[in-house]
């Protein structure tokens, strides 16, 4: 296994976000978080990234330990794409990029690669010069997957890239996630909306309430749900009584 | 459409007083700001709250009861501060000398020998006044206050004295003088028995008389009659052209210009925070440190920049020779700089919004200039010993402070004034650095 998580708790305070979270993802797997807003997603993907320190449970590396909060070579084996953007917008896009590229410890042609490499899969090369703040939401979107993605991690961990994005944006984005996916790299990926989890993950893990109640592939978990040809919505539906829109 | 707007401000009130910082802001920021300067100017103006008073050194030569006469009447006049050593024993002229050449004291008044003599035959009286030249302001509150001292100690005798000098400058011949003299001496007789039945007449009536009422009508260029001889000293490298409030301005609004900006510049650490970015940094293959170290280079480097072109645009305009000693300079300006970046970078690891941040940061920017000195002079008067502790304890005292007194008194790195101030904001610096690191370590790397 690349990555297993197993048993990962983390309360912001007195308040449980996520309690007992335990799923697998395999080398060249996309794997997907898939549930309704505050089923505790984030959290989980900052515990993974190592912006939280403070997790209980376990998580393994090729079967290491992992430890990214303190260990600065666990962390760059991870590429993390926040669900808020996360951009200096008085910068240009290719300045954005060429930032972020050197602080992961890229530099010369190997930079100017990866970034002219980046826009290109992105779609922004046109933009490049542009500053970020002038760019529509779309391309802001794909520029913080873009980031995200330059040091070609060995896993990639994208929090719902996909809020708030017109469809055509939204089309270009799973056209980057799936590209990744051919070639081969794995791909951990949050979402509310089954039917971007029922296209482009392998497996799925339905987050709710901060556990995991089930996990598989989509034809798997609607087996269990008791009706074959059942999508996630209603395997989701079956499992809580409840639409996956809800509000957690 | 009233009612709109009625319903429109309410919706804001509430949110306003709802929202805990900007209201400490609103209310505590402007209660600091009087406090603050109330504290100052009750320090500087004293307690009669028309004149500050102007501190004055005093060289007693003479020793005699008339010594005692002249500065019973300068202390009366409520324009000077007559500072003896501590211990009471007088100055001497060359320790007065010193002070005056240190910028530890900017006037000293010497009374000569044979002043007591010279009150008693009419002669003018020989004194003289050891200064600082270029400090203008203090400069004619000493000078009316020793007219009005010495109008007072004369009972208005002073007058032909000094027509006299001013007689013989001109060149008349002594025989002149003698008959001037006497049609002075009868003017002043019968002005003098007029004022006499004038002042029992009023005693009489219970109406109030004005100390020194003799010579207060003697005011603007006849302060020029001063009967002192002048001995300024001035660091011969000082330019002519300087004077002392343009150096003090340079200074004092160049730190606090500094502040703000670097105030402003330790706040990006929260925008980043609040924009994703920090995370993003932290998440990278850089040290976490070296996010926070990052923050001081950038905040350092625009301190920098931010006084060069202070010191060089007002070097263009007013031509005051600000780079005669480039090192002594350079050292203030580094550590000015380092003791700001750290404060700004206090204030943002400090504060958990950007708001608060401001502040604060505005807060504390306005009333340490306001106690440190930068916008009033505060050197040039006497203070009371809260008043100068208070002041002592800002950063502004020391950044200002070292700044004035090697761009006012040419003060090098040999001397202790500057290595004070340099020292003490280097201490700030590491101190508030060091409470950053814990701080940032604190609020922005657990969770
Ligand atoms: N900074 C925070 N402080 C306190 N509670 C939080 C914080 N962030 C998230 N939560 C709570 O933790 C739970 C999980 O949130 P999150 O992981 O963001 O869910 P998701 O990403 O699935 O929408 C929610 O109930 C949310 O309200
Ligand atoms: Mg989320």
């Amino acid at each position: 296994m690349l990555l297993e998580v197993d048993g990962l708790r983390y309360a912001y305070g007195e308040r449980l976000a996520v309690q007992g979270v335990s799923f697998e993802v395999a080398p060249g797997e996309v794997f997907g978080l898939l549930g309704p807003n505050g089923a505790g997603k984030t959290t989980t993907i900052l515990c993974l990234a190592g912006v939280f320190r403070r997790w209980e449970g376990e998580i393994r590396w090729e079967g290491e330990p992992f430890r990214p909060a303190e260990r600065v070579g666990d962390r760059a084996r991870l590429g993390w794409v926040p669900q808020e953007l996360a951009l200096y917008e008085g910068l240009s896009g290719r300045e954005n990029l060429e930032f972020f590229g050197r602080l992961q410890g890229l530099r010369g042609t190997a930079l100017a690669e990866a970034v002219d490499r980046a826009l290109g899969l992105a779609g922004l090369a046109d933009r490049a010069r542009d500053r970020v703040r002038s760019w529509s939401g779309g391309m802001k979107r794909r520029l913080n997957i873009a980031i995200g993605d330059l040091h070609r991690p060995g896993l990639l961990l994208c929090d719902e890239p996909t809020v708030g994005v017109d469809p055509q944006s939204r089309n270009h984005i799973f056209d980057r996630l799936q590209t990744l996916k051919n070639e081969g790299r794995a791909l951990l990926y949050t979402t509310h909306y089954m039917e971007e989890a029922q296209r482009l993950c392998d497996r799925v893990g339905i987050i709710h309430e901060g556990r995991i109640i089930a996990c598989g592939t989509a034809r798997e978990l609607a087996a269990a749900a008791g009706d074959p040809d059942a999508d996630l919505e209603q395997v989701f539906l079956h499992l809580t009584g409840r639409h996956l829109r809800d509000e957690g | 459409m009233i009612r709109a707007a009625w319903i429109l401000a309410a919706k804001d009130l509430r949110l306003f007083f709802r929202d805990r910082t900007a209201l400490l802001f609103a209310f505590l920021l402007p209660v600091a700001i009087v406090l603050a300067f109330g504290f100052i100017m009750s320090g500087v103006f004293g307690e009669q709250g028309s004149m500050g008073r102007v501190s004055l050194l005093l060289v007693d030569r003479d020793g005699r009861e008339a010594s005692t006469g002249l500065t019973d009447a300068l202390e009366r006049t409520g324009m000077v501060r007559l500072r003896l050593r501590p211990g009471g024993r007088p100055w001497t002229v060359e320790e007065a000398r010193r002070q005056v050449e240190d910028g530890e004291a900017h006037h000293a008044l010497v009374i000569e020998e044979g002043f007591a003599e010279a009150l008693v035959s009419g002669e003018l009286p020989p004194l003289r006044l050891i200064r600082d030249p270029g400090r203008a302001m203090e400069d004619r509150i000493v000078r009316a206050a020793l007219l009005q001292a010495m109008m007072e100690l004369t009972q208005g005798g002073l007058w032909v004295p000094v027509m006299r000098r001013s007689l013989a400058d001109l060149g008349m011949d002594p025989e002149g003088i003698e008959t001037v003299t006497r049609f002075l001496r009868g003017i002043q007789e019968t002005l003098g028995a007029f004022l006499g039945a004038r002042r029992a007449e009023g005693a009489a009536g219970g109406a109030e008389e004005a100390p020194g009422g003799g010579g207060s009508f003697l005011e603007g260029d006849f302060l020029a009659l001063v009967p002192v001889e002048m001995e300024d000293h001035a660091p011969p490298d000082r330019p002519k052209e300087a004077t002392f409030m343009l150096i003090h301005n340079i200074a004092g609004m160049g730190v606090m210009m500094l502040m703000f900006g670097l105030a402003a510049a330790g706040r990006t650490l929260l925008e980043e925070r609040d924009q994703g970015t920090l995370r993003r940094l932290l998440l990278s293959r850089a040290p976490r440190e070296s996010v926070l170290l990052g923050k001081f280079f950038s905040t350092f480097l625009t301190g920098l920049v931010q006084l060069a072109v202070v010191f060089v645009v007002g070097e263009m305009v007013f031509r005051v020779d600000l780079f005669r000693d480039p090192l002594t300079l350079g050292v203030l300006v580094l550590s000015t700089c380092l003791a700001v970046t750290a404060f700004g970078l206090l204030l943002g690891t400090w504060c958990r919004t950007t708001r608060q941040a401001d502040g604060l940061g505005t807060l504390l920017i306005l009333v340490m200039s306001a106690l440190g000195g930068a916008w009033m002079p505060l050197g040039q008067f006497a203070l009371p010993p809260a008043v100068e502790l208070a002041s002592k304890c800002t950063l502004t005292y020391w950044a200002v402070g070292g700044i004035e007194s090697h761009l006012w008194n040419s003060q090098g790195l040999d001397h202790p004034v500057i290595q004070t101030a340099i020292l003490v904001q280097l201490a700030f610096a590491v101190a508030a650095s060091l409470l950053a690191r814990s701080l940032f370590h604190r609020r922005f790397l657990s969770g």
